[in-house]
């Protein structure tokens, strides 16, 4: 097959690697309409290095092209955890909990860790603006990971101090 | 011309677009995108109609199925389902209302 192709899609194939949220069907649909669009492009006489240019503007980089699939898969998923409604709510009623009664770490305790396992399932960490913009950048280590686990060790701390 | 404003105005319409494509026959990607590309305006990325697709799919406005083909990989034909043609009829109205709407201000002016 063409090599403008192959090497779009090799690369297409090692980034999406990176990505747990495309799936083999999308990978599939992705390569049927390369596979399709290059060949209309050569049916036209255009050139190698023609049609790698009309790729690289249809297509997009294939980092650029899985980001865009990930990005929409994502939001797709997160959609059943994304209440804020719940959020306040959970929020609130932690601090009704600590001004009520005298339980006073443990409620925000559980809040953080609310937020720390909140934040790692729907790779949506509220309080980063960087990872709105580069949602992909999720999958690296660095951050993201240290600010849950931040989150998620002063929750447990807090419920430890309460009941030491 | 404001480009944002025109990026907004054919985001939300490219549903639109492809539910009235769908309307009429099953359609896999590419074929999508090169019958868009027809209408200029509403011209898409290769890349970005599956994001719209996907969003589509989920939000059960139309389903799909896959058929074999000769030239290439199985393909993934999309088509339009009851709650899809509900759905166009009643964004249709609006984007007609809205339309009229519009154009009485312009006429008043």
């Amino acid at each position: 097959m063409n090599e403008v192709y192959r090497k779009y899609i090799n690369e297409f194939y090692s980034e999406c690697s990176t990505s747990a949220d495309i799936d083999k069907s999308q990978l599939e649909e992705i390569k049927g309409h390369l596979i399709e669009y290059i060949q209309d492009q050569l049916n036209q006489g255009l050139t190698t290095e023609e049609v790698r240019k009309n790729v690289m503007k249809e297509f997009g980089s294939p980092s650029h092209l899985a980001e865009q699939l990930s990005f929409e898969n994502e939001k797709i998923e997160t959609r059943i955890f994304s209440n804020k409604n719940m959020d306040i709510i959970i929020a609130v009623f932690a601090i009704v909990l600590v001004y009520s009664s005298s339980i006073k770490y443990t409620p925000i305790g559980l809040l953080f860790i609310y937020i720390a396992v909140k934040s790692i399932i729907t790779k949506n960490p509220f309080a980063f603006a960087y990872y709105k913009k580069k949602p992909r950048k999720i999958y690296n280590k660095g951050p993201f990971w240290f600010y849950n686990a931040v989150f998620g060790v002063l929750g447990v701390l807090l419920i430890i101090l309460e009941w030491v | 011309m404001n480009d944002k404003w025109l990026f907004q105005l054919k985001k939300g319409s490219f549903e639109l677009a492809v539910l009235l494509l769908l309307k009429n026959k099953p359609m896999y990607g590419y074929e999508i995108t090169q019958r868009l590309k027809e209408t200029n305006e509403l011209s898409i990325e290769g890349g970005a109609i599956y994001p719209v697709l996907k969003r589509m799919t989920s939000n059960n406005l139309i389903n799909f199925f896959w058929e074999e083909s000769d030239k290439g990989p199985k393909k993934k034909y999309y088509y339009v389902n009851e709650k899809g043609l509900q759905t166009l009829e009643e964004r249709m109205e609006i984007y007609k209302s809205v339309y009229k709407a519009l154009s009485t201000l312009a006429e008043e002016s």
